[in-house]
């Protein structure tokens, strides 16, 4: 992995996409009303100078040292790397799973994205046997539909394909 | 009782705690969009986590972002558009020092860290 300033290329990641973001942010902001823009442009300036600091304080240089030992000593003497590190794909799985889920939701509505969920999620990462997965499942979707479309009398979300246009 | 539910395995208890917060957050308008918005917020507050980052203060942010705006343009149409308001009385100056020397407190307390250190080492 290439480093730049002792650091991994890749650990610059969050803080330059924190960056692009702030950056579109001022941006958008500089584009209101001079006195709609107040708040925006301040809150950009800030965020920007918090970045520019993060992005010193990633750096392993006497500089970027000092700038974590002064406003963020928790996180130096090495604190960061005996964190546990998963590997890449654990961490998109992670992340894929209850965005697929909103994406399900999205499509087929709740009473249909529950169970489909709470089985795949429980069989693919629980590796749990069908004798568990079928009766919680059931019990998850008896209990959401029982709490929102009984007690509380709402319409549950029937989904882009079953709903009604 | 309750208690007893941080006893179930995470494999059972993630799905079922994902199903009812996404349900809870399509009851609050009947809304899809809060669905959408929950999961890019669950998103974010995972990427947060991994890259240690505080969550407490996007918290703070979203809760208090409103009211500040609203507050900040009101003080901003007592003082013609001008920065001055923020100190025109004592009050507005005693606060915004408190906000520095809260700022400020960490590298302080650092700097006393260092010097104390440094006073220690010389002194043997």
């Amino acid at each position: 992995v290439k480093h730049v300033f002792g650091t991994p290329i890749v650990d610059y990641l969050p803080t330059l996409g924190l960056l692009v973001l702030t950056v579109v942010y001022l941006i958008t902001g500089y584009g209101y009303a001079p006195e709609a823009r107040t708040f925006p442009v301040t809150v950009a300036w800030v965020a920007i100078a918090l970045v520019a600091l993060d992005l010193l304080s990633r750096t392993k240089t006497p500089a970027g040292e000092a700038v974590t030992r002064w406003l963020n000593p928790s996180t130096s003497a090495g604190k960061l790397e005996a964190q546990t590190h998963y590997a890449l794909s654990k961490q998109i799985a992670a992340a894929a799973w209850p965005l697929a889920f909103v994406a399900l939701i999205v499509l087929t509505g709740f009473l249909v994205a529950v169970p489909i969920f709470v089985m795949a999620s429980m069989y693919f990462r629980g590796k749990r046997s069908l004798l568990i997965i079928i009766p919680v499942s059931a019990a998850a979707t008896l209990f959401i539909w029982f709490l929102f479309a009984q007690v509380l009398q709402l319409e549950l979300y029937p989904g882009v394909l079953f709903g009604n246009p | 009782v309750l208690a007893k539910i941080t006893l179930i395995d995470s494999s059972i208890l993630v799905p079922l705690v994902l199903s009812t917060a996404f349900a809870g957050s399509y009851a609050i308008d009947m809304s899809i969009e809060n669905v959408v918005v929950t999961g890019v917020f669950g998103l974010l507050g995972y990427l947060m986590m991994r890259y240690d980052y505080p969550r407490l203060m996007i918290i703070v942010a979203l809760v208090l972002g409103g009211n500040i705006e609203r507050n900040l343009h009101q003080s901003m149409l007592m003082g013609d558009g001008g920065w001055s308001v923020f100190f025109a009385r004592n009050i507005s100056i005693f606060l915004m020092l408190a906000i520095v020397a809260l700022l400020a407190l960490p590298i302080l307390r650092a700097l006393f860290k260092y010097w104390r250190v440094r006073t220690v080492s010389v002194g043997e």
